[in-house]
C-alpha cells in the first residue's frame, strides 16, 4: 500500500489483483447484468487510482474501493431507472454466472430462492443485504461503505429480513 | 412500525460489538423471548443461504481492462512533469526577460467565460464552481477552467488545504486533483460525474 501512494503503478496492479473478485461479486449481485458490473469495476479501480492522494490509509482500502463501487452502481442502476432499460434476464437471475459443481441441487435451489428475493427488494435494502449476508461485512465497515449511520442500517436490515423471510415463506 | 431497541441490538450482538452489560441484557431477554430468538436465527439463517450461492465468474480480462484503462504514469507523475515544464518555462522567461517593465494588459480586467457575470469572489466560490461543474456538459471544461483561474481557485484551495486536516483535507485534496485536471484537459468529458464525487468528499 506505501508503493501505491508514492505512486507506483505496479503495486496498484497487485491490488486490483487482489480486491477485483470481491468487487466485481458485489457489483454482478447488486446489478445482475455482466457488462455493468465490469464496467463497475473498471471504473471504480481507475478512480481509486486518481485519487490515491484522498484515500485515507487508516481506513481499510476495500472499505474505500467498495464505497466507490457503490457510488458508481447506485448512479448507474439510477441512470438505467430512468431510462428503463434494466434487462430482464440478467435481473431475474437467469445468467447466474459460473457455478461451483460441487453445490448440491437443493442448496442451490434455496439459495436461487434467496437471491430473487433479493433482487426484488428496493436498491438500497439490496446494498444493505448483500454487503451484510452476502459478504458478511459488520455494522460498522457497511455505514463506512454505504455513508449511512449505523441506526438507519439496522432497520433497514430488520425490515429487509421481514420482506425475504416472508417471500421465503417462512413468515 | 418501528422495531424495539433490542430487535435492533440483533446486528451488534452477532458482530460482538455489546458492551458486557448490553451483551448481559440482551442475552437475558433472548433466554424469555421467542421473536428475539427468531430473529438472531434468522441472521444466521440468511447467512448461510447467502454462503451456498455460487460466486459470479469474475471475467478473466478484468485485470487486464483495468491495467489498459489506467495511465501508464501515476497521477502524481503526471501532474509532476506538466509542473516541472511551466517551472522550466517560467525560469526561461525570467532569464530572458529579467527587467521587463510589468504589462499594462496585466491588470486589465479579464474577459469572462460564456454567460458567466465576474464580481466579488463569493465565499463559496470552490461550493458554486463544484455545483457547476456537476452539470457540465461536453463541451464546458474549457470555460470553467478559465473561470477557476480567474477567481484563483486552484491558488486558494491549495492555501486552504495547507491548514485542513481530517474529511476537511481529503475533501480539498480530492477539488485540488479535479481542478488540476481541468486546467490540463480542456475537453475532460467526465467532469461532471468526477465533480459529483468530489461534492460528495464534502459531506460528513
Amino acid at each position: 500500500m506505501e508503493r501505491c501512494l508514492a505512486g507506483d503503478t505496479e503495486a496498484f496492479h497487485g491490488l486490483v489483483e487482489r480486491y477485483q473478485e470481491r468487487l466485481y461479486r458485489v457489483a454482478y449481485r447488486y446489478l445482475r447484468h455482466r457488462e455493468d458490473a465490469r464496467e463497475v469495476c473498471q471504473e471504480t479501480f481507475a478512480r481509486a487510482f486518481a485519487r490515491l492522494s484522498t484515500y485515507d490509509p487508516g481506513r481499510p482500502f476495500g472499505t474505500w474501493l467498495l464505497a466507490v463501487a457503490a457510488n458508481l452502481a447506485r448512479d448507474l442502476l439510477r441512470r438505467r431507472a430512468r431510462r428503463g432499460t434494466v434487462t430482464a434476464g440478467e435481473r431475474l437471475g437467469l445468467v447466474p454466472g459460473g457455478e461451483r459443481p460441487e453445490a448440491r441441487a437443493e442448496d442451490r435451489e434455496e439459495a436461487e430462492r434467496l437471491r430473487r428475493a433479493v433482487d426484488g427488494l428496493d436498491p438500497e435494502k439490496r446494498l444493505a443485504v448483500l454487503l451484510r449476508y452476502y459478504e458478511g461485512m459488520s455494522i460498522a465497515e457497511i455505514a463506512a461503505v454505504t455513508g449511512v449511520a449505523p441506526g438507519t442500517l439496522k432497520v433497514r436490515l430488520f425490515r429487509a429480513r421481514r420482506e425475504l423471510l416472508e417471500k421465503l415463506g417462512e413468515r | 412500525m418501528k422495531p424495539d431497541r433490542l430487535l435492533l441490538l440483533v446486528e451488534d450482538y452477532l458482530d460482538g460489538t455489546l458492551s458486557p452489560r448490553d451483551r448481559e441484557t440482551f442475552e437475558r431477554a433472548l433466554r424469555v423471548r421467542p421473536d428475539l430468538r427468531a430473529e438472531v436465527e434468522a441472521c444466521r439463517r440468511l447467512s448461510r443461504l447467502a454462503a451456498r450461492e455460487p460466486g459470479p465468474a469474475v471475467p478473466g480480462d478484468l485485470g487486464e481492462a483495468v491495467r489498459r484503462r489506467l495511465p501508464r504514469r501515476s497521477p502524481r507523475a503526471a501532474r509532476v512533469v506538466p509542473l516541472l515544464a511551466a517551472a522550466a518555462a517560467a525560469a526561461v522567461l525570467v532569464l530572458v526577460f529579467p527587467l521587463s517593465p510589468p504589462s499594462p494588459l496585466s491588470s486589465a480586467p479579464r474577459t469572462a467565460g460564456p454567460g458567466h457575470a465576474r464580481g466579488a469572489v463569493s465565499p463559496h466560490a470552490l461550493a458554486d464552481w463544484l455545483a457547476q461543474a456537476e452539470n457540465a456538459g461536453p463541451r464546458d471544461a474549457g470555460w470553467l477552467a478559465a473561470e477557476a483561474r480567474e477567481i484563483g481557485l486552484l491558488a486558494r484551495v491549495r492555501a486552504a488545504l495547507r491548514e485542513a486536516s481530517g474529511p476537511r483535507r481529503r475533501f480539498l485534496a480530492a477539488a485540488e486533483d479535479l481542478l488540476v485536471q481541468v486546467e490540463n484537459d480542456p475537453g475532460f468529458l467526465s467532469l461532471a460525474d468526477e465533480a459529483r464525487v468530489v461534492s460528495l468528499a464534502r459531506l460528513p
